[in-house]
């Protein structure tokens, strides 16, 4: 009797942990394929046209759990001097203190906080963004747009996009406002590889 | 590039001017006849700090990126020249031994604190070059306003934030280029009022106000820009100028005992390292 019981506590204390590690263990982790993993954002100035421009180099990762989006997280790094507009005057001009002003501040950094499915492939990502030493919510639209293995070399992979608009003056990035647009349209094109 | 240009004319200078000439003015009216003259040098570092903020709007606390550590660091500036004006009793050596070392200090740590704790050789260099750069210069415009005349310091200043406004221009910092034409635009305003007839000091509000406000934006320029520091050497050179120029040289000029010439004159002469300075950005 005394055994059984002791066999009884056993597997109370034993299996909510199964449970607990089956669930922490869903969320698979998926790193940014830089190759295929585009940043980008576009921005409207003078009222006139779009200047649109990426940044080249970044890292990122995904936790991913397709059965339980809530339990998904996203972590982002983003070299502020890999700013590329497709005009080396202006990308110097945006590197400068007056916009990204990389030299202060080599990074800007994205760790998301919350993401919420709205519907069956589509969610909204809240997270901090910090740029020039300044941190904000930002939110995203994300598109979830397809998960497999890749033909060519059987890797499981997961694609994203998401699309969002911030006010750049928000972060202290005032320079030119109006005139240049303080809100920033923002695209981000994810291929994560799972690890 | 022309809104660039637009808002540099428009809403920096034009405001930073206007803000000047108007409380230069109020100053020396408000204050009365026998104050108003010593004081009307507060209008620099004020008008200076207004434009700032129409154009930046005021920093938040604490601030976080260089350019808005300028507007508290000015501020200070303007703060401790003003304590120095109440307090007359105070010699002028001691001054300039506190803005020999502190300030400069201060202003080159807080700006470059990244250079410090980045342990790198050429960090520490540039920080070390640069407050030694800074405590020449506050010395230098301590002196041009203490044993020349009003337009001759306003002048330094002047040809001063021309300088680094061009160099910053060049090295596609235009929002660093914009706010030493604040300063400029500020002097300019003050100038308006004391030639050809110096009227009022160049006090030490002035002095700090100045020489702080040239020292953060030149650290800014020189550690987070692309504009070419080299140029930035020819600098500090516009301050020597009075001095190369004070004693026999001035002298045998004609006319040159009249303040209003010796400031043109001594103007003419800074033009010298500024093309120096200019001409090196632009070729770098």
């Amino acid at each position: 009797m005394k055994f059984f019981r002791c066999c009884v506590l056993a597997a109370a204390i034993v299996f909510p942990m199964t449970l607990v590690n089956a669930t922490t263990q869903a969320a698979d982790k998926f790193a940014f394929d830089k190759a295929h993993t585009q940043i980008g954002f576009s921005i409207l100035r003078l009222g006139f046209s779009n200047i649109s421009g990426w940044f080249r180099k970044f890292d990122g990762s995904v936790m991913f759990d397709p059965d339980n989006v809530a339990n998904s997280s996203v972590k982002a790094i983003i070299m502020t001097s890999s700013i590329d507009s497709g005009f080396e005057a202006r990308d110097k001009h945006l590197r400068s203190p007056s916009f990204f002003n990389a030299k202060e501040f080599p990074e800007i950094t994205f760790v998301s906080t919350k993401i919420e499915k709205t519907g069956a492939k589509t969610g909204k990502m809240t997270g901090n963004l910090t740029m020039l030493g300044v941190t904000r919510p930002v939110m995203l639209e994300v598109t979830f747009n397809k998960m497999g293995v890749h033909p060519r070399n059987n890797k499981t992979y997961a694609g994203f996009t998401a699309a969002g608009m911030l006010d750049r003056t928000a972060f202290g990035m005032k320079f030119l406002a109006p005139a240049v647009s303080p809100k920033v349209m923002i695209r981000i094109d994810v291929l994560a590889e799972k690890k | 590039m022309e809104e660039t240009v637009f808002e540099y004319l428009i809403q920096g200078i034009g405001v930073a001017v206007l803000l000047s000439v108007v409380l230069c003015g109020a100053i020396r009216f408000g204050v009365g006849y026998y104050s108003g003259p010593a004081m009307a040098g507060l209008a620099i570092g004020l008008a200076f700090l207004g434009a700032y903020i129409n154009l930046l709007d005021w920093p938040p606390w604490p601030p976080v990126s260089a350019s808005q550590k300028v507007g508290y660091l000015v501020l200070a500036g303007l703060a401790v020249g003003g304590l120095l004006d109440g307090l007359k009793s105070l010699k002028p050596i001691r001054i300039n031994r506190f803005a020999l070392v502190v300030l400069p200090g201060l202003i080159v740590g807080w700006i470059g604190w990244r250079q410090i704790t980045s342990f790198s050789v050429e960090g520490q260099l540039t920080l070390a070059v640069l407050w030694l750069a800074g405590g020449f210069i506050f010395v230098r415009l301590q002196a041009a306003a203490q044993y020349h005349n009003t337009g001759v310091a306003v002048v330094l200043v002047l040809a001063a934030s021309v300088g680094i406004s061009v160099i910053a221009f060049t090295g596609a910092a235009a929002s660093q280029a914009q706010l030493a034409g604040l300063l400029a635009a500020s002097v300019g305003g003050f100038l308006l009022w004391n030639w050809p007839t110096p009227r009022y000091a160049f006090n030490q509000a002035a002095v700090f106000a100045s020489a702080t406000a040239l020292m953060s934006i030149a650290t800014t320029v020189v550690l987070y820009t692309d504009a070419a520091k080299v140029a930035m050497v020819f600098i500090p050179g516009i301050f020597l100028v009075p001095a190369v120029l004070a004693d026999k040289p001035l002298a045998k000029l004609p006319l040159t005992d009249k303040p209003a010439l010796q400031a043109l004159v001594i103007g003419g002469a800074t033009l010298i390292p500024v093309a120096l300075a200019v001409g090196l950005a632009l070729i770098s």
